[in-house]
């Protein structure tokens, strides 16, 4: 029974193949590698190591593992291990372990990519796979939704008419004044973490990507919803983003632990270090682009020449002993002043720590002194900004810092009189987001339970609320 | 050994028919529950068919019984699992060869909404899938990022991890399959902890559901687990080759509804060579033997413990016979795994091993002669009788109490330590009852000069310290893992723990007083509640003026206190049998069952029925055949090691050898006052420390824990032995005690002073060769007592 059904398969298979022949060759890098990284990597990938076998590298794919066994033969499905163990029917020998099969496509594309040669058609094959492979399509978005989704990400049109939202697999363009969905920009990474428009408002700056899986950080048509560009794919998601004060770089900083500086027109990476020692969670240029800051859960903030990617220094305000605001905090988004040197952090802790780089430079000395002379120099200044819960994000424009948190509270500093603007209060959920159009005096937030609140930052008033699902 | 087999064979061949019918043949059967009752449309119900046959054997028969349901659109059965389908009533007709039985079952709410729980399912199912656990994820760091409380005693902040954290990271509601916290486990993304999940288990649908229902946290008005009912009960015996047992779990809630959870609830053995269980509760006995399996449905835990018989060939019970109720309860577990125990002792085995049992010292060689001379039946009882009265003993017991108490000059200074430590030996000269003795220590206050028990709160600091100090020595309970969180191998919560504090957070000790302060109470940190001390009424709170370690002490002293007679025996048990019949002996929990119940809670209440005299305890064990039993093991007791089927040959302790060698040297006699007393280790309570005694496992008494006392064999020990100083300087004097007698005499001598026995025809040519071909005869004595306290038999006790 098992021998005929086999055979049927078979049949179907080689059939399958069959019409294929005719349609575009199999590729390794487009068609193979993402079903080898999806299925298999768990087990044989950069972590773990199961049967002394692991494929995240192509070199590392065509060596046999520990039962010598050969993976691929050139020509000769049968004859490849990597074949034989996806195509098996006995269930304890099958590949993936204790899981669904490959479905019968799947399959049929690994065995036509080693009948027709098992070409491989990247760049390096000593590079890891994640890194080469193409960016991934991105499904449609649901057309309704059966629950709003957290809203992480949202940014106000240049000339404030509009507020970008981010969905599932999509953008969401509201109207700020009437709060309608205007439009859906689709097809985009599966949580959207970060937007921000170009200066012309032609275009979106997104950053996101799947938790744990996959980041992506893409230049996106306002209008039409075009893809006009993927600079980059991450290991992890891409948790912030930024545009600098000429839109002609943008950085980005993922959970991979990766800052890049990508050249907006052409594309291309112009650097990347990962100096921090876990997730990036916030960056920005500064307000004249001669630096790049990012900050990360490891307690730290760093700033970089935004030439070069050199370490320019690390501010450690966020793990110190000494001093009124004592702890160790991680950080959870960074912003520059768009008119002065300072830079913004703040995440857990009690405050928003406001302060620059040249002289945070100065502060740092050898592991020994740090503390004495953070504590000496100390030039830090502090906005105590009293939530209940943890900051998670911030925004700076114009003299004044808006920042939220996991109270649902969202709060406006005015930095040069250091003091307390105003609150504004409504959300039920965590808030994740915030937007300001100063020349509107328009604010936005936007919070877990998926809902968005337009502000107006002259009354406080609470002009819109709604659940930014497409109904 | 060749006719015994034969004699089976004959059995066998002529008998054979009546083996197959001894088997037994099937009387009834019973069906656990008896009712069911399926509240939603997720409810299971787990049956689980018992047999009892007519030679006494119970048997689970859920896997063979022929389940069958009335109405199959109300209600089916497939695996001896009861699912709902429409409401209304049908009935089980379960059936198993003859015999036969009946379940009601009714279904109700089958249209309703029944969301996931979180803490009831989602939080256990992380809990079953191991991901919530010590080297997990429940690590106080966490791992990768990731963190969740252990064992889910923190919902509030697992909820918060699940959700929101992390930028919600790990949960999709629009789309569960793509939440990382079903990729993770599953490894569709690479996962360091490993597959921890299948597509299509229960686990990952609960895990989706609860997701795909929005992620929710459970609502302040929340149902709350109550208590978890475990099928088949406390205790379950099976016979091989039947020994699998189903289990059912069926937890109760504070609105007085129930649910079963054998699916989700977490199972653990304590021995898996014995029992092992499986994910759905299904315990497989593998060989013979007893095992605790602990079912955890979160703060909830509950034991059961399992007895695997065995038939081993060519086991016949011999009717050994019994001194007392110790050996007919040692018996009745050992008949029971078919042991068989060893013989009796030699008199001379049996002389030293009581001596160095209750004394601490080797006996005099006059002493055995005598012994040896003594054609009396009742010689040992008599020799038991005469060292539970000597000083020796109680100067002995004391050393022993002293350690746990943390009697140490370091911490107890200005004479405080020896104070205390000649306070406890006068209580074990006078016998006075070690419950007086308990609440005298702990109901102690005053200037620690002057009242010596007051000590115990000089030497244990905090409140704290005290309540962790006080549970271990007194408890026998291991209570330091409820600081932070409920424990997690016992029911001790944080709350517990909090509420044994707060009994001693008014002591206080200011300037080396102790004292009690009128205020004061125990929060517990976790909660922010204050705490009522344990042990107190609820009306007593209020009371400034009243001793919160009186109700304390009340409750541990009483009779049907389940730890401290319990303790206390087996302490006692473990001195002298070197194993304890619950092991390690300071840590009673339901997971870690006594290899003999019904001895343990005997000893226990004939403890508690004596006036909690210890002597009368040690001399009950001491008469027991059990004690006097061989080190020789015969083929039926070979492999065991807890049923006490033999003696167990263990190193002396490190007090014990210092005077032994003292003693077999010449470098001590025999101590006939006081002052000789002092001079051996072993009858001071406060001994000094040094390195000869810290090689062989002295303890620093810096903690309640009998495992601070070593007995793992060490290099440093044959080090100290064969080299050291102070072994080199007792044997070169042993010329002035031995060198001066004949060679028969000399070798005589010798051997009962190290061996309490007479020389075997071998050793004493042996020893005479060695002598006599010597050329300085003074260096020939020196090497024969250096060889004999270098040989295995001296340092053991057997």
């Amino acid at each position: 029974m098992v021998r005929f059904i086999s055979h049927s398969i078979m049949f179907v298979l080689t059939a399958l193949a069959a019409c294929q022949l005719d349609a575009d060759e199999v590729s390794f890098i487009r068609d193979v590698a993402p079903i080898l990284l999806g299925r298999c990597a768990g087990c044989h990938g950069e972590k773990k190591t199961e049967g002394g076998y692991r494929l995240n590298t192509f070199d590392n794919l065509v060596r046999p593992g520990d039962s010598g066994e050969q993976s691929v033969v050139v020509g000769k499905p049968g004859d490849s291990e990597l074949f034989r163990r996806v195509f098996e029917s006995d269930e304890e020998l099958r590949m993936p372990q204790q899981d669904d099969p490959l479905s019968e496509k799947e399959i049929a594309t690994i065995r036509e990519w080693i009948e027709a040669g098992a070409k491989f058609d990247g760049s390096d094959r000593e590079a890891s796979l994640k890194a080469i492979l193409p960016p991934r399509e991105h499904p449609e978005p649901p057309e309704t939704y059966r629950v709003a989704v957290p809203v992480a990400a949202l940014a106000f049109s240049p000339d404030g008419t509009e507020l970008a939202v981010g969905g599932h697999h999509e953008i969401m363009i509201w109207n700020s004044d009437t709060s309608q969905l205007v439009r859906r920009l689709k097809r985009l990474p599966q949580q959207i973490q970060k937007l921000e428009y170009s200066q012309d408002g032609s275009t979106l700056l997104v950053a996101g990507g799947s938790p744990g899986d996959y980041g992506e950080l893409c230049l996106v048509d306002a209008s039409s919803g075009r893809v006009v560009r993927v600079f980059g794919t991450f290991g992890d998601i891409v948790l912030d983003t930024a545009f600098n004060h000429d839109d002609s770089r943008v950085v980005a900083g993922s959970a991979d632990r990766s800052v890049r500086v990508y050249e907006t027109a052409a594309g291309r990476l112009a650097w990347q270090v990962s100096l921090h020692a876990d997730w990036i969670t916030g960056v920005d240029f500064s307000h004249d682009s001669r630096f790049v800051v990012s900050s990360s859960k490891d307690l730290t903030a760093k700033v970089y020449e935004a030439d070069s990617g050199t370490l320019f220094t690390t501010y450690n305000g966020h793990q110190k002993q000494y001093g009124k605001y004592t702890g160790r905090y991680q950080i959870y988004d960074v912003v520059c002043s768009d008119e002065g040197p300072q830079v913004f952090t703040a995440g857990q802790g009690k405050t928003i720590n406001i302060w620059e780089p040249e002289k945070a430079r100065g502060e740092n000395g050898t592991a020994g002194d740090m503390e004495q002379r953070f504590a000496k120099e100390g030039h830090t200044k502090y906005f105590e900004h009293g939530y209940q819960r943890k900051l998670l994000v911030l925004s700076v424009s114009n003299g004044m810092v808006f920042s939220a948190s996991g109270d649902g509270v969202v709060k406006q500093h005015d930095v040069e009189a250091a003091k307390l603007v105003r609150e504004y209060k409504g959300h039920a959920d965590w808030v994740f987001a915030i937007g300001y159009h100063p020349a509107r005096k328009l604010a936005a937030s936007g919070s877990f339970d998926g809902e968005v609140r337009i502000w107006s930052t002259e009354s406080g008033e609470c002009l819109h609320a709604f659940k930014a699902m497409p109904k | 050994m060749n006719k015994f087999t034969f004699t089976t064979l004959i059995f066998v061949l002529l008998f054979g028919e009546q083996c197959v019918a001894a088997d037994g043949s099937l009387q009834r059967i019973e069906v656990y529950p008896t009712e069911v009752n399926l509240l939603s449309n997720r409810s299971r119900a787990q049956l689980v068919v018992t047999g009892q046959f007519n030679n006494d054997e119970v048997r689970d028969l859920t896997r063979e019984a022929k389940i069958l349901s009335t109405d199959n659109e109300i209600a089916s059965v497939t695996n001896g699992i009861v699912s709902p389908h429409l409401d209304g009533s049908a009935t089980l007709q379960v059936v198993v060869g003859t015999q036969s039985a009946v379940v009601p079952v009714t279904v109700s709410n089958q249209a309703a909404p029944d969301p996931i729980r979180f803490k009831h399912e989602t939080l256990a199912i992380l809990t079953k899938q191991g991901c919530n656990s010590g080297s997990c994820h429940g690590s106080p760091q966490g791992k990768g990022g990731f963190s969740l409380s252990l064992f889910a005693y923190a919902p509030h902040l697992d909820e918060e991890a699940l959700v929101r954290d992390g930028f919600n990271r790990r949960t999709s509601v629009i789309d569960p399959p793509a939440s990382l916290l079903l990729k993770k486990p599953t490894l569709r993304v690479t996962h360091v902890g490993g597959k921890r999940l299948r597509r299509g288990e229960l686990a990952y649908q609960i895990l989706h559901d609860w997701i795909y229902e929005g992620a929710n946290g459970d609502s302040v008005d929340a149902l709350t687990c109550t208590k978890i009912e475990v099928h088949p009960g406390q205790q379950r015996l099976l016979h091989k080759p039947h020994a699998d047992q189903q289990l059912s779990v069926i937890a109760h809630f504070s609105d007085g509804s129930t649910r079963d959870v054998t699916s989700i609830a977490t199972y653990d053995t304590s021995r898996d060579e014995v029992v092992q269980v499986e994910p759905n509760g299904l315990v497989r006995g593998h060989q013979r033997g007893q095992a605790a399996i602990t079912v955890r449905y979160l703060e909830h835990l509950q034991s059961v413990y399992f007895t695997i018989v065995e038939d081993v060939e060519g086991f016949v019970w011999m009717d050994p016979a019994e001194n007392n109720y110790v050996d007919q309860h040692v018996h009745a577990k050992l008949r029971q795994l078919q042991y068989l125990p060893s013989g009796l002792c030699s008199d001379a085995a049996f002389l030293r091993r009581v001596h160095l049992d209750l004394t601490g010292l080797l006996p005099a060689v006059e002493r055995a002669k005598t012994f040896f001379a003594d054609g009396s039946q009742q010689k040992r009882a008599a020799l038991i009788d005469e060292l539970l009265v000597c000083d020796e003993h109680a100067r002995f017991w004391s050393l022993k109490t002293a350690d746990l108490m943390r009697v140490n000059a370091q911490k107890l200074k200005d004479g405080r330590a020896e104070l205390f430590a000649n306070w406890i030996y006068e209580a074990c000269r006078d016998n006075v009852p070690v419950d007086e003795f308990a609440r005298n220590v702990l109901l102690a206050s005053g200037n620690t000069l002057e009242h010596p028990a007051a000590n115990y709160f000089q030497a244990v600091g905090l409140p704290e310290d005290l309540a962790e100090t006080t549970s271990q020595i007194f408890m026998g309970s291991r209570i330091g893992c409820a600081k932070c969180h409920n424990h997690p191998f016992e029911n001790w919560t944080q709350n517990d723990y909090y509420r044994i504090s707060a009994v001693f957070r008014r002591v206080e000790n200011k300037d080396n007083i102790v004292t009690l302060t009128a205020m004061g109470e125990m929060t517990n940190p976790s909660t922010g509640k204050v705490m009522l001390p344990w042990g107190a009424p609820a009306d007593q709170v209020a009371d400034e003026t009243t001793d919160r370690r009186i109700a304390f002490a009340d409750w541990l002293t009483d009779a049907d206190n389940p730890f401290f007679a319990r303790v206390e025996v087996n302490r006692i048990w473990s001195h002298l049998l070197g194993r304890g019949i619950v092991e390690p002996i300071d840590d009673f929990r339901s997971s870690n069952p006594p290899s003999n119940v019904e001895l343990l809670d005997t000893l226990a209440a004939d403890f508690v029925a004596s006036g909690y005299d210890r002597r009368h305890i040690i001399r009950t064990i001491c008469d027991s055949r059990t004690y006097q039993r061989s080190v020789e093991t015969n083929a039926f007791n070979e492999t065991d090691e807890q049923l006490f089927s033999r003696a167990r040959a263990r190193l002396l302790t490190a007090e014990q050898i210092q005077d032994a060698v003292a003693l077999v040297s010449g470098a001590l006699s025999h101590p006939t006052t006081d002052d000789d007393r002092m001079k051996f280790a072993t009858q001071r309570p406060l001994p000094e420390q040094t390195e000869f005694l810290k090689a062989f496992g002295q303890p620093k008494r810096e903690t309640p824990c009998a495992c601070e006392r070593a007995s793992e064999p060490t290099l440093d020990q044959a080090i100290q032995l064969l080299n050291g100083q102070q072994v080199f300087a007792q044997v070169n004097g042993s010329v002035s005690r031995f060198g001066k007698l004949d060679d028969e005499t000399l070798i005589n001598a010798l051997y009962l002073a190290a061996f309490s026995r007479t020389p075997t025809d071998f050793e004493a040519s042996f020893a005479q060769r060695h002598l006599t071909t010597s050329d300085n005869r003074d260096d020939a004595v020196r090497d024969l007592v250096w060889a004999l306290v270098n040989t295995q038999e001296f340092m053991f006790q057997h």
